[in-house]
């Protein structure tokens, strides 16, 4: 019983780990509340599904996802930044409106891909190989992120999340950086319903609602699990003050960013274990979204009391 | 075209906040300024005289109704702040606008850097021994403080880091009553390190202080020029040195 609830939470947490990732990038890195997943997590599994029922390989339909992510997240910074709406109306504004362009793009409410190739129809028969495969997908993609946290593009994004005027002062147009930051955050996440539906068989017009909390919830648990590692580590290492002013090395890594995506990834395994234990106690799956704002709700506040107060303090959701 | 010697020229400015709101002000109203190159004003004046406003519009950061801006004699009144922050840097009066909270020391200085977008930061910090050493006697060790966020230090500190990222940044300097959150002692120093490496670059700097003494031992340095503004609607100008008043449209 074990093995088999380990198996769905690893085979559900690596694939929704990469709409985790988008969280990160847009809640964390730009600071950008980005309420337009709901939609573009549809939206990829709707142009993956009608792409693959119209005969297309799913290798081809898979840059074709993230440039429809990446165009809805466009599309919402450009309400915020040139028509002025705020960050999270705008957010809604283009989730609400991609509701409807998945149901033109699917032409009906959900489509199934039973007996078509998708790119993970070939391993249906081995679980393990599958996880090993979501696994090295959500890896790629924690790497990728990590390097471009690395880079000038990468620190301008951080920067402009935690300071844009500073940024604008330093001769940058951090319009193009939310551009590229929440567009990518919103290509991610429809990567990660790409993935979804091909894993579940089926796309469904109504996937989407409630991922944000989803992502969220996951993030948090993460988050706290993280901050848990790290006092840990503190304690056998007994090293009992952390002493800023005598930190001379210059590490390549941000390490801050990194340790969120590592949240992310953890925070998404946890998550869907939490979750499946609980199906598994006989929670009724109509429940499951009370459960997960309950989960949110203690993560949070007890979150607040722990270690990792600090990240409140800086005013971060 | 404008005058091709002049660093900053503003032709006849007028500059209204919330316009056609009830609370609509005008801030500026027909002000003209021409600075030449290398020259270090202090602009004192009293509360709402429009000294931030006149900076800010320079900087692309104030509503400019009507009038032009000239930097390096290009007319840069539509540009954004991004585009003229090329030429411009800018220090505000709160030391946490200035700077990312969140980044360490180190990250704060690859911002300003001319690398390519894809490349893996950081690089080596490319200010000089002197200039470091003047940064430590202003109190930022910045060689000790390299990996430190800057949410770790003080206001001063951060300000201090906002003034040398402002000094890397171009030929003009504004700085917005940039020592008010610093102690006596650093101010001093603070201030007197902004000025000598403005001198050493030819910097143009527009310093705006609200310490008369400060403005008055600064102004009987040579070359440099101190001018009070005053409130309303229109501005006088009083120029207390001789070099540029010829340059000035009195207004009323």
């Amino acid at each position: 019983m074990i093995i088999s609830l380990l198996d769905i939470s690893l085979q559900q947490c690596f694939l929704y780990s990469i709409a985790v990732y988008g969280v990160v990038v847009s809640f964390r890195m730009m600071n950008f509340p980005d309420l337009t997943v709901d939609g573009s997590f549809t939206l990829g599994g709707a142009v993956l599904s009608s792409m693959i029922t119209s005969n297309y390989p799913p290798l081809i339909a898979l840059p074709v996802v993230a440039a429809a992510g990446f165009a809805a997240g466009s599309a919402t910074v450009f309400l915020n930044r040139k028509l002025g709406i705020s960050k999270i109306l705008s957010g809604i504004l283009i989730m609400m409106v991609l509701y409807s362009i998945n149901l033109r793009i699917m032409g009906k409410a959900n489509i199934s891909l039973l007996r078509l190739t998708t790119l993970f129809s070939a391993y249906d028969t081995d679980d393990a190989l599958k996880v090993l495969i979501f696994c090295g997908i959500s890896v790629f993609f924690l790497i990728c992120l990590a390097y471009l946290s690395m880079t000038r593009l990468g620190l301008f994004i951080r920067a402009t999340g935690d300071n844009e005027f500073m940024v604008q002062t330093q001769g940058v147009n951090t319009d193009w950086l939310f551009y590229i930051g929440i567009g990518m955050a919103n290509a991610l996440v429809a990567l990660s319903g790409a993935f979804v539906v091909q894993n579940q068989g089926f796309a469904d017009v109504n996937m989407g609602i409630g991922l944000i909390i989803t992502a969220l919830a996951a993030l948090i648990i993460g988050e706290s699990f993280t901050a848990a590692l790290v006092s840990i580590k503190k304690f056998i290492f007994s090293k009992k003050t952390i002493d800023i002013f005598s930190n001379t090395k210059i590490s390549l890594l941000p390490w801050s960013t990194i340790s969120e995506l590592f949240s992310a990834l953890t925070g998404a395994f946890l998550y869907f274990l939490i979750i499946s234990i609980c199906l598994r106690l006989g929670l009724a799956p109509t429940d499951l979204k009370l459960a997960t704002g309950i989960l949110v709700i203690l993560g949070i506040s007890v979150r607040l009391r722990g270690p990792m107060v600090e990240t409140y303090v800086r005013g971060r959701l | 075209m404008s005058d091709s010697d002049s660093a900053i020229e503003v032709k006849n400015l007028k500059v209204v906040y919330n316009e056609g709101t009830p609370n609509e002000v005008v801030a500026l109203d027909d002000v003209c300024l021409n600075v030449p190159k290398g020259q270090i004003i202090i602009l004192t004046g009293g509360n709402g005289s429009g000294k931030s406003t006149l900076v800010k519009a320079i900087a692309g950061m104030a509503p400019v109704k009507s009038g032009k801006v000239f930097i390096h004699g290009k007319d840069v009144t539509g540009w954004p702040a991004y585009r003229r922050a090329k030429d411009i840097g800018f220090v505000h009066q709160d030391p946490m606008l200035g700077t990312c909270p969140n980044l360490t020391v180190h990250e704060n200085f690859q911002i300003s850097l001319e690398k390519p977008w894809w490349l893996p930061t950081p690089y080596p910090l490319t200010l000089t021994k002197g200039q470091l050493d003047s940064i430590d006697k202003i109190g930022l060790p910045l060689a000790e403080k390299k990996a430190t966020q800057l949410s770790m230090l003080s206001g001063g500190q951060r300000q201090s880091i906002a003034l040398c990222l402002a000094l890397r940044k171009g030929s003009i300097l504004l700085l917005d009553e940039f020592t008010s959150a610093l102690d006596e002692q650093t101010k001093k120093a603070v201030l007197l390190y902004a000025l000598s490496e403005a001198k050493t670059m030819k910097a143009t700097v527009i310093m705006i202080t609200h310490d008369l003494a400060m403005a008055k031992e600064l102004g009987k340095e040579s070359g440099n020029v101190v001018l009070t503004m005053v409130g309303g609607m229109f501005h006088q100008w009083k120029v207390t040195k001789r070099e540029i008043t010829g340059r000035l449209k009195l207004t009323n």
